[in-house]
């Protein structure tokens, strides 16, 4: 894709409606809430740059199918689903992750695979503080003394899918959502599996994204072409 | 109707007795409200990162008008008062009061020079103004200020003669500076008339200047270092250019340039009702969000200013969640994407008695309740047992 | 308000006082002395640019740009004076379990890591620090008489008690004095100048899991502790303590923020306090740089390269070279004279200068004992149904005191435990890194995208519920002053960018301290059962085989069961130029002036012959204003016989109007 391809690929509310659209089932927050960090359109930018615009026009064509489909991102090819969690990363931490090697290699990427902060807006602009109730170090303080309050009660999954259903409610009804195709444990919260945690960091020059989890994935990678 | 209207309808005059001076207080409290919602629409506007140094006069003129309306209620409470929150404007556009009805109503605005020219208009100093008082012989919120001073030395002093106080309000209800310290100044107690008129001595210099200068008197009452006075300030933001030590309010400022850029803000629609939003459930509910939690702002500092000062400390967060419920509504464009092209949603400030009584219980129940510790748990560590199967 | 010069204008100029170093020791010592009317010269070899608000914005957002979170991220890279960045460590890798490998500004030696950082910048590591000030228990003061280990003090406590208040003054500190007494650190009629800082919602579920509880020591002979949490003294603006005495006797006025007018409020929970307070509600060295009276001058980017010897056993100034630009070491060299020289510059930077300039060295014991406080971070997740709420506040607001005295000591290194109120960001890299855990993001260890990992709505919930209970415990261990642990300087062989001889470092944790942390991990995981939560805690070899960064295998008898231990370094570098009564054995005296130049002092941690378990900076303040008197003194009877009229009188008289 020449610049002027990749001028034209982010110009315009429609692609960017687009990419928002898709990503609210990525991420668990809806449109208004993605919208609410300000970072929309430095996201797609930066995605575009990191993965090439044609990859992710492609990732979010695949992505629009499965979903429509009723499937959750866990049932996509393996290099897309590695970058549906790079994309749900950025949103999370507004940073672009260091990704698996393997998919790093099929993109053939021109750049380092290294985790960086999109900008010194997207930090504070990260989800992951919203998903727990917090704020994010260094921003948006909650003021004296909040830090002895209770910690606040979150939406249930199930009150998070029925919002975003709510909301993705187009002209062919709302797409149910698939809990197991997201990695659902169910609602029972409890320990969460060591496979899902991350492990210590072995050094602090490690970046977040490249910190091994605390033990390996039990499960062996079967493909999911085959399965499907 | 409020109190600050029904005053500037009538005739130029300083409060006469004790229950007209409460009623001058009361609107004073109001005055200073006024302007809190309309800075914040400036300021919450912004895009994240741009305009440091517009958003740090915003912010500290915003600080400095909390710390208004809070000397104004001391001030109420101070002469056995107290405010009443229900009082206040019930939307925007809000005429200015006390002023030359000519002008235009106040509306909220994103950043721009439209927002700075409401923002010059709302401090400008008392000697800027034309004296051609309208047939009510209102000029001037200076000169609405000027009045309640006049009064309160004239009704003290009559009281002193009757060996008596105009001063029995509370001092332990007081909002001292325990809760509210380095926020353009501090709040302070007020007991007597020596205190009262320093109020109202940072309510006038804080906003158009000391003496006909640039400079407001912070150094003087705070121990702080000086600043230059709220309209001046604004004028910083307009011209671009900051002020040098040397000049004088009818000169343009000829120090450092200022970074302005002023396409860094999310431009709204300044008549937004939180009506026009319901068509779209998630903005309308985002809108009515922040709604309700500035009705719990105006009833916290009710409460506060009604027996229970140190809850003031509570006003410190939810300000804070204001402004983060205010800069969400400004990033989404606005939903009615064919009617208002181009625009943002925005929090409308809108206030009625039902919304006040839900944020009245909402604030009883605040003040009410300890934060609770989950009791023992006897069954030990939860889920370690299936924890282990995965590991 | 504090003058700026620059070193080309204070070239061949002499002062009464030259202070090497802008830190809180350099800080406090040039604020008193300026106060006294003495002209000092402050020589800051850091950037300046953070005592103005625009300049300290952009820290804030250094600190959000980086991907790593750590001490040093809020402040930009010096090459001309390069500070140890916790970033310049990693691990030895497969096969390597206690290697580790090191570049920057520190060469390493030892068998092993010195995680310890600071900042050459202006306020120095004071930018960065937690502002946690607990004081030292008086029997810290003297651990070899009552415990046979380590060095004592030529001091005690009460020496210190008046500097030491004096110091939470000027620091502007916050704590509850009922409490502190109790605990046997301040005396009956203590008082903070404000209220404690509210404890977090995590402290108070400590507090109801775990007051009254009890933990069997097995490495110190199976002594019980009785557990109680306690609340941290912080530097940090709170709540004025109406009961605080001030000299006219008004209400204690917090200091607001340096370089914006009227603004620095109450501590707002940015939760960012390492590295940078976006509302300077932490206090700051900066703040008392406010107080400099017009005798004081600052000059930054002056790195001092030697101290100049003077007549005698006297010294004369310092050699210095200004740079202009942070990115390239291109400088020049100046000189400036003082009658009295003070090293304020950190403990290990202290070092290097007395090294290079070969000087105060007679007890040959200029570098040696170097000390940190290890930590071992041992961390644990809480049940559904007792989130803690971490990510708030603070970095540490409260925590367990009792392992810190007595006679457990003799049998291994006190320790105590902090709550930590920032989740498992320090061990894992969490929040950030519970995101890719969760998703399975990364790929395994073999490169391959993972197979599962949660998304959406699962992803959220899974993540909400979660990261609310995340609980990590800090355990600072005491390291007792060890002649092995120590800096040297290679100047034909190690320099610097500038030219400068760069710190050797050759460290070690001895057994006493290993025992220590043992016990550590022992009562870790007897809280953590306490609190009912699940230990997460992991040391030993990772998916890729390697080991982590400071890891060591333990057993204090060989009878317990070997463990694998990792230590952190705490940021608290002391020890390098003791202080002790006897000058064959110390470095300073109990002034912290040096045994062998009567006008050479060296104050900062530098001084202290043990740190005990309690963050250093109070004790270190109390010491710096304590011999910034002495200085007073000493310059005064040094003028005394001066009666006529001179140049220097009539400058006395000028600053007096």
């Amino acid at each position: 894709m020449t610049d002027h391809e990749a001028a034209a690929h982010s110009a315009g509310p429609a692609p960017l409606d687009r990419f928002v659209r898709l990503c609210v089932p990525l991420t668990g927050f809806t449109a208004y809430e993605l919208r609410s960090t300000g970072m929309a359109q430095l996201y797609f930018d930066t995605a575009g740059r990191e993965i090439g615009h044609r990859s992710l026009d492609a990732f979010l064509g695949v992505w629009e199918e499965a979903h429509q489909g009723g499937l959750g991102p866990s049932r996509l090819p393996a290099l897309e689903r590695e970058l549906a969690r790079a994309l749900i990363y950025l949103w999370y931490t507004g940073a672009f992750p260091r990704i698996a090697p393997a998919a790093h290699a099929e993109l053939r990427r021109d750049r380092p695979n290294q985790e960086f902060v999109a900008s010194p807006e997207s930090y504070p602009e990260g989800l992951v503080w919203r998903a727990f109730g917090g704020h994010p170090a260094g921003a948006k303080p909650p003021g004296f003394g909040t830090w002895g309050d209770e910690p606040p009660v979150l939406p249930t999954e199930a009150e998070l899918a029925a919002r975003i259903a709510a909301e993705d409610a187009g002209p062919g009804g709302a797409v149910a959502y698939d809990a197991g195709s997201y990695g659902s444990a169910g609602e029972s919260g409890g320990s969460t599996p060591a496979h899902l945690l991350p492990g210590p960091r072995s050094s602090r020059a490690v970046s977040p994204s490249a910190v091994p989890p605390a033990s390996s994935h039990p499960v062996r990678e079967t493909s999911p072409e085959a399965g499907e | 109707m409020t109190t600050m209207y029904d005053l500037a309808a009538k005739e130029y005059r300083p409060p006469k007795d004790l229950p007209e001076l409460k009623t001058y207080l009361q609107a004073a409290v109001e005055i200073e409200h006024l302007t809190i919602p309309v800075y914040m629409s400036g300021l919450y506007s912004i895009v994240p990162g741009t305009n440091a140094y517009a958003c740090e006069v915003i912010r500290s003129v915003l600080l400095e008008e909390m710390l208004h309306m809070t000397l104004a209620g001391n001030l109420l409470n101070a002469v056995g008062g107290t405010p009443d929150m229900g009082k206040l404007t019930p939307g925007y556009p809000a005429r200015l009061p006390f002023g030359d009805a000519s002008l235009p109503p106040i509306a909220l605005q994103h950043f721009s020079p439209g927002a700075l020219e409401t923002f010059l208009l709302i401090e400008r100093p008392h000697s800027f103004v034309p004296s051609n008082p309208d047939e009510t012989g209102w000029t001037s919120i200076g000169q609405f200020y000027e009045a309640i001073r006049r009064g309160i030395v004239t009704l003290e002093e009559a009281a002193r003669g009757t060996g008596q106080t105009i001063f029995t309000g509370d001092p332990a209800e007081q909002v001292g500076p325990e809760d509210f310290y380095n926020s353009g100044g501090e709040t302070f107690r007020i007991t007597d008339l020596k205190s009262a008129l320093l109020a109202i001595e940072v309510i006038s210099e804080q906003g158009e200047g000391a003496q006909d200068s640039i400079w407001d008197s912070d150094d003087k009452i705070f121990g702080e270092q000086r600043q230059v006075a709220h309209y001046f300030r604004f004028n910083e933001i307009v011209t671009g250019r900051s002020y040098g030590p040397h000049d004088l309010p009818r000169t343009q400022p000829s120090g450092p340039l200022v970074d302005v850029t002023w396409q860094d803000a999310y431009p709204i629609d300044p008549g937004a009702k939180s009506a026009h939003f319901a068509p779209y459930p998630e903005i309308h509910r985002a809108v009515e969000d922040f709604n309700d939690t500035y009705a719990r702002l105006l009833v916290l500092f009710e409460r506060v200013f009604d027996g229970k000062p140190r809850e003031m400390e509570k006003a410190v967060p939810l300000m804070l969640e204001l402004r983060d419920l205010a800069q969400r509504i400004y990033r989404n464009p606005h939903p009615d994407t064919a009617g208002k092209p181009g625009l943002h949603a925005s929090p409308t400030f809108e206030l009625d008695d039902s919304r006040l009584r839900r944020a009245r219980e909402h604030i009883t129940d605040l003040l009410a309740a300890p934060a609770e510790i989950p009791a023992q748990s006897a069954t030990g560590p939860a889920g370690a047992q299936k924890e282990e199967q995965h590991s | 308000m504090s003058v700026h010069t620059t070193g080309a204008a204070v070239d061949g100029r002499h002062y009464d006082a030259i202070v090497v170093g802008s830190g809180w020791a350099g800080s406090l010592v040039a604020r008193h002395l300026g106060r006294k009317n003495w002209r000092v010269l402050v020589l800051e070899a850091g950037n300046g640019g953070t005592d103005n608000w625009v300049d300290y914005q952009d820290s804030v957002r250094t600190f959000s740009s980086a991907v790593a979170k750590v001490p040093n991220s809020a402040y930009r890279p010096n090459r001309a004076a390069p500070s140890p960045d916790v970033l310049d460590l990693s691990p030895g890798g497969p096969g390597n379990p206690d290697g580790y490998r090191a570049t920057g500004h520190f060469l390493q030696t030892g068998p092993l890591p010195y995680g310890t950082d600071y900042l050459r910048a202006l306020g120095g590591a004071g930018m960065h620090w937690l502002g946690a000030v607990p004081r030292m228990f008086p029997e810290d003061f003297s651990t070899r008489t009552a415990y046979h280990y380590g060095l004592d003090w030529p001091l005690g406590a009460a020496d210190l008690e008046q500097h030491l208040r004096d110091a939470e003054h000027l620091l502007g500190t916050a704590g509850e004095s009922r409490e502190q007494h109790r605990l046997g650190t301040v005396p009956a009629d203590h008082e903070y100048p404000m209220e404690q800082i509210p404890p977090s919602y995590q402290d108070k579920v400590f507090h109801k899991k775990l007051d009254t509880r009890t933990v069997v020591d097995k490495v110190a002979g199976n002594r019980e502790y009785r557990l109680q949490v306690y609340g941290l003294p912080q530097a940090r603006n709170s709540t004025p303590n109406a009961a605080y005495p001030t000299a006219d006797g008004s209400t204690y006025k917090p200091r607001g923020a340096v370089g914006v007018p009227n603004f620095g409020e109450r501590c707002v929970g940015n939760a960012s306090c390492v590295p940078v307070c976006p509302v300077q509600a932490k206090s700051s060295p900066l703040r008392l740089q406010q107080d400099f009276t017009g005798t004081v001058e600052i000059a930054t980017r002056c790195v001092v390269s030697r101290v100049l010897p003077g007549r005698g056993n006297t010294v004369r100034g310092v050699e210095f070279r200004e740079y202009g630009d942070p990115a390239t070491p291109a400088s020049r060299a100046y000189r400036a004279e003082a009658d009295v020289v003070v090293l304020a510059a950190h403990a290990i930077e202290n070092a290097v200068l007395l090294l290079a300039s070969h000087m105060a060295n007679s007890s040959g014991n200029v570098g040696k004992h170097l000390m940190d406080h290890p930590t071992l971070l041992a961390w644990a997740e809480t049940p559904p149904e007792m989130p803690v709420g971490p990510y708030r506040g603070p970095g540490h607001t409260s925590g367990l005191e009792c392992f810190r005295t007595a006679e457990g000591r003799r049998q291994r290194a006190p320790f105590r435990v902090e709550i930590g109120n920032w989740g498992w960001g320090w061990a894992t890299g969490a929040p950030m890194s519970s995101v890719s855990g969760m998703l399975g993001l990364g790929g395994d260890s073999d490169g391959e995208v993972n197979p599962d990992g949660r998304y959406g709505p699962a992803l959220r919930s899974a993540l909400g519920s979660h990261l609310n209970r995340q609980v990590q415990l800090q355990i600072a261990v005491e390291q007792h002053a060890d002649p092995a642990n120590r800096v040297t300087i290679d100047p034909s062989r190690h320099r610097d960018a500038m030219g400068n001889p760069r710190p050797i470092i050759h460290y070690d944790l001895a057994k006493h301290v290993r025992d220590g942390m043992y016990a550590a991990r022992l009562a870790a995981l007897e809280i953590f059962k306490l609190l009912g939560a699940t230990d997460r805690s992991s040391y030993g070899a990772q998916a890729d085989g390697s080991y982590p960064l400071g890891h060591y295998r333990h057993s204090p008898d060989g009878v317990l069961e070997e463990l694998d231990l990792v230590y952190h370094g705490a940021g608290h570098g002391a020890g390098t130029h003791v202080m002790g009564a006897e000058r064959a054995t110390s470095v300073v005296d109990t002034y912290q002036r040096t045994h062998d130049h009567p006008n050479l002092f060296a104050v900062g941690c530098g001084s202290m012959p043990s740190v005990g378990t309690s963050n250093p900076t109070l004790t270190m303040a109390a010491l710096a204003l304590r011999s910034a008197e002495r200085i007073h003194r000493d310059l005064a009877e040094l003028h005394q016989p001066v009666t006529v009229a001179g140049p220097r009188a009539a400058r006395t008289q000028e600053v007096a109007q």
